[in-house]
């Protein structure tokens, strides 16, 4: 596809609320290859016009500060292209993931996590300040201008919360990985 | 892992040993045997990967040295003998300079360094923040022309360069002040750029590089690490004194 002006735009699009509940939006990025839905009762951070967009965060709390990940309960996605071997494989990135700060225990995650349309790997990580990250990773399509036998693109959907909220909150990852949908941007 | 290379290149094939971003010249031959087929004269990645043919060649190339230079050289030798027994053990890997990063380097390492040297920060750390364009590859890059990632998704505030050096002016003119005097603190660096104090607690009111997205600051240090493996070796490619 060639690039335009208009075809690498952050989307957000609010649907119609329905039954008194919340109504759930979009969040798409065609740099990177990317839709989901967004529940209604999450607050959305995406990136601002003068940010890159790189992914956004679902926090659980509609008065969460947009930006603050340590010390609040999200579901976040990050997008980033595959460049270094410290993310070569998808074993390296789960690696890399885990090592990101001291003291991390990793261990697997629960089962049934996975990015549709590109698979992954899935990690639990458990922070020495008791916050708990289930990771879920995953890379895709052709780095044609590199090197075609890896992967080009990073993608990375965290749900960052505590061991309280584990059960609840993991079955909201589970409804966000569902409405995912990826696609080739190159 | 990650933190550690060395590479070849012709010229006196030199060997180059870095640990966290520092680098010093571990072996410089005399002569170059490496395979002439190689681009820039570099022994591959695959050739060092669990090969040991290729780390006896070196070795055998090393022991020529010291039979023609029997002096000098015994400190370079240890370290060589701890370093491939980390490549034989598959506790560190090869580096190869990739065609992307090379040519991202050919066009911005001589603007971001100048400036870099201006505002006391290491130009790795400004040269990795443009993993957001995939090193001025891909995505929005290709419409603005912007490889620092100040694109945001608005025509109102598309950040528009007319070429490398407008970039670089750019990011200085909107960012510099920012990272003043980081050097090569990288969590200091991207505290800054995230609108945070030395600590990592919100600053309020600063304007944040993102606020979006949660990989970001992983992402970034795996960009300026890469630059930091890469930027020896290109300077290598220059002729210049990595060290």
């Amino acid at each position: 596809m060639r690039w335009s002006l208009g075809c690498f735009f952050t989307v957000m699009i609010s649907a119609a609320a329905a039954n008194g509940e919340p109504a759930p939006s979009a969040y798409r990025n065609d740099e990177f290859g990317i839709r989901l839905t967004i529940p209604g009762d999450l607050r959305a951070c995406v990136a601002q016009p003068d940010q890159h967009d790189s992914g956004m965060s679902m926090f659980f709390q509609q008065t969460a500060t947009c930006g603050e990940f340590s010390t609040q309960r999200f579901v976040g996605v990050s997008l980033s292209y595959n460049l270094t071997p410290d993310t070569e494989t998808l074993t390296e990135f789960a690696y890399r993931t885990c090592h990101q700060a001291p003291g991390i225990q990793c261990r697997a995650a629960p089962n049934g996590l996975s990015i549709p349309g590109a698979g992954g790997i899935a990690r639990r990580l458990d922070y020495p300040n008791g916050w708990v990250d289930i990771d879920v990773m995953a890379q895709a399509w052709p780095d044609v201008k590199n090197d075609p036998k890896k992967p080009f693109i990073n993608y990375e959907i965290t749900l960052h919360t505590t061991p309280a909220f584990l059960s609840r909150d993991l079955s909201v990852l589970r409804k966000i990985l569902r409405g995912v949908t990826v696609w080739s941007p190159l | 892992m990650g933190t550690d290379i060395f590479a070849v290149k012709r010229a006196g094939a030199t060997v180059v040993f870095c640990k966290r971003g520092a680098c010093k010249t571990l072996i410089q031959f005399p002569f170059s045997d490496v395979n002439a087929a190689q681009k820039h004269w570099r022994i591959s990645i695959t050739s060092f990967r669990g090969d040991s043919g290729a780390i006896e060649k070196l070795r055998k190339l090393y022991a020529a040295v010291l039979e023609e230079h029997p002096t000098g050289h015994l400190h370079d030798w240890q370290l060589f003998e701890g370093l491939t027994k980390a490549v034989n053990d598959g506790r560190m890997e090869a580096y190869e300079l990739s065609d992307r990063d090379k040519s991202f380097l050919d066009r911005y390492y001589n603007s971001v360094s100048e400036k870099a040297s201006t505002f006391d920060v290491e130009p790795a750390q400004v040269l990795g923040l443009a993993s957001e364009s995939g090193f001025a590859s891909a995505g929005t890059y290709l419409v603005t022309g912007d490889a620092f990632g100040m694109t945001g998704g608005s025509t109102a505030h598309m950040t528009m360069a007319g070429g490398v050096a407008q970039n670089v002016e750019q990011f200085f003119s909107s960012w510099g002040e920012r990272i003043r005097g980081t050097k090569s603190n990288t969590p200091l660096f991207l505290n800054r750029l995230l609108g945070k104090d030395a600590a990592g607690n919100d600053a309020k009111g600063e304007l944040k590089y993102n606020s979006a997205s949660p990989g970001w600051r992983k992402e970034r240090e795996d960009g300026i690490n890469e630059m930091r493996r890469a930027i020896p070796i290109w300077l290598m490619l220059q002729g210049l004194d990595p060290g």
